[in-house]
C-alpha cells in the first residue's frame, strides 16, 4: 500500500527521474513506487509528454533574408575572413622578415662561393660560360655576376634532380 | 542505403565544392542547415536579434574556414561545435543588464538574465489551436534561464546526448543532467495547460 507521504517524496524525484539521474536505492524506489502507484506513473508521464510537446513546437523559423545577409558578408570583396589571421600590418611586416631573409640566405652563400670557387655543372657549362666571360668584361659587375651564376646553377641542378626523380 | 548515408554523401559533395568557392554549393548547405543553426543559437542566446546577427556570423565563420575541415562527412556536427563556441564568446562579451524591449520585464539570477514574457494581447479564440501551443512552448522556453535554455535545446531539439553537450559546455555530465531535470520541471509546470497526462 502506498502511502501519501510516499507519493510526495517520490513526485519530489520525478524530474530527475524522467531524466534517468536516479542511481542506486533512490532508482529503485522511484521506479517500484511508480510501478504500483497509478497517480504517480500519471504524473511521471506528464513529465515525458512536457519533453515531447517541446520536441514538437519547440522549433523556430529563422528570419526571412538571413541567406542574403550571410551571401552579402561572404562576398564582399572589401571584407577581412572571420577566421583568425594575422592583421594586414603583421602580415606585410611578415612578408620584409621572410625576403630579407631569403636575400641573407643567398648572399651567405654567394659569399661562400666567391671565397672558394667552385666550377659549375658540365650542364651548366654554357651559362657559366657566358657569365664568366662577361664578368671578365667588366670587372666592377664580378660579384653580381658571381651572384647571378650561383643562383642560375642552383636552380638549374635542382631541376635536373627532380627530373632525374621522374 | 540509409537516410543518414545519403545525408552524409551530399553534404561531402557540397562541402567539397564550397571548399573551392562554390557559393551555390554553400547555399545549399546553409538551406539544409539553417533552421537547426539558428535554434541552438537562440536557444543559447534568447533574443532574435543577437540570434540573427550571431547565425550569420557562424555561417560566415564555417565558409571561411571550411578548408580546414578534414572529417567533411561529419559537416554539420563541426558546424554545431562553432555555433556553439560562437554563442559562448558571445556570452561571455555580454553585458549582464540590458534591455531588450519594453514589453518584457527583465530580472536577474545571479547567473542568468531572466526574461519574464509578457501573454501575447491576442487569445486563444484568434489563433489555431496549434498556433497557440507553439506559442506557449516558445513562451516556456524563453522563460528559462539561459544555462537551462541552452541544455534543453540541444538536447531535446538537436538530438544531442548529455557526454557531447558536456564537452561542448565545458561543464560536467552530472550538470548537464540536473540542469535538464530542473528545467523539464519548470517546463511541465508552464505547460500544465497543454500537456495531456
Ligand atoms: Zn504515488
Amino acid at each position: 500500500m502506498e502511502t501519501r507521504v510516499d507519493c510526495e517524496y517520490i513526485r519530489g524525484l520525478l524530474a530527475d527521474f524522467s531524466e534517468d539521474n536516479l542511481l542506486g536505492r533512490a532508482a529503485r524506489r522511484a521506479r517500484d513506487h511508480v510501478a504500483a502507484c497509478e497517480a504517480c506513473a500519471d504524473e511521471l508521464k506528464t513529465f515525458e509528454a512536457t519533453a515531447d510537446l517541446v520536441r514538437e513546437k519547440g522549433l523556430r523559423e529563422p528570419p526571412v533574408g538571413l541567406w542574403n545577409a550571410v551571401y552579402n558578408r561572404i562576398t564582399d570583396p572589401a571584407r577581412a575572413p572571420s577566421v583568425a589571421r594575422p592583421a594586414a600590418g603583421l602580415r606585410l611586416r611578415l612578408r620584409i622578415g621572410a625576403a630579407i631573409a631569403a636575400l641573407s640566405l643567398v648572399i651567405l652563400f654567394g659569399l661562400s662561393y666567391v671565397r672558394r670557387p667552385q666550377p659549375p655543372s658540365v650542364a651548366n657549362a654554357v651559362a657559366a660560360e657566358y657569365v664568366e666571360g662577361h664578368a671578365v668584361g667588366s670587372r666592377d659587375g664580378l660579384f653580381a655576376d658571381r651572384f647571378s651564376l650561383t643562383s642560375v646553377a642552383a636552380l638549374a641542378e635542382a631541376e635536373q634532380r627532380e627530373n632525374g626523380r621522374l | 542505403m540509409s537516410g543518414g548515408r545519403v545525408v552524409e554523401y551530399v553534404d561531402v559533395d557540397l562541402v567539397r565544392r564550397t571548399k573551392t568557392g562554390d557559393v551555390e554549393a554553400f547555399e545549399q548547405l546553409f538551406n539544409r542547415y539553417q533552421k537547426r543553426v539558428y535554434n541552438i543559437v537562440y536557444g543559447m542566446i534568447g533574443n532574435e536579434n543577437d540570434a540573427a546577427e550571431l547565425a550569420q556570423d557562424v555561417f560566415v565563420r564555417v565558409f571561411d574556414s571550411i578548408a580546414t575541415l578534414r572529417a567533411e562527412e561529419a559537416f554539420f556536427t563541426w558546424v554545431r561545435t562553432v555555433a556553439i563556441n560562437v554563442c559562448r564568446d558571445h556570452v561571455r562579451r555580454r553585458v549582464p543588464f540590458r534591455v531588450e524591449s519594453l514589453d518584457e520585464k527583465m530580472s536577474y539570477d545571479g547567473e542568468d538574465i531572466i526574461r519574464e514574457i509578457a501573454d501575447p494581447a491576442v487569445g486563444p479564440e484568434r489563433l489555431s489551436e496549434q498556433k497557440e501551443t507553439e506559442r506557449a512552448v516558445h513562451r516556456a522556453i524563453d522563460s528559462l534561464s539561459g544555462e537551462h535554455r541552452t541544455v534543453v535545446v540541444l538536447h531535446h531539439l538537436e538530438g544531442m546526448d548529455v557526454q557531447d553537450i558536456a564537452k561542448a559546455l565545458g561543464c560536467p555530465t552530472g550538470t548537464v543532467k540536473s540542469r535538464l531535470a530542473r528545467a523539464r520541471e519548470e517546463l511541465r509546470r508552464k505547460l500544465a495547460g497543454y500537456v495531456e497526462s
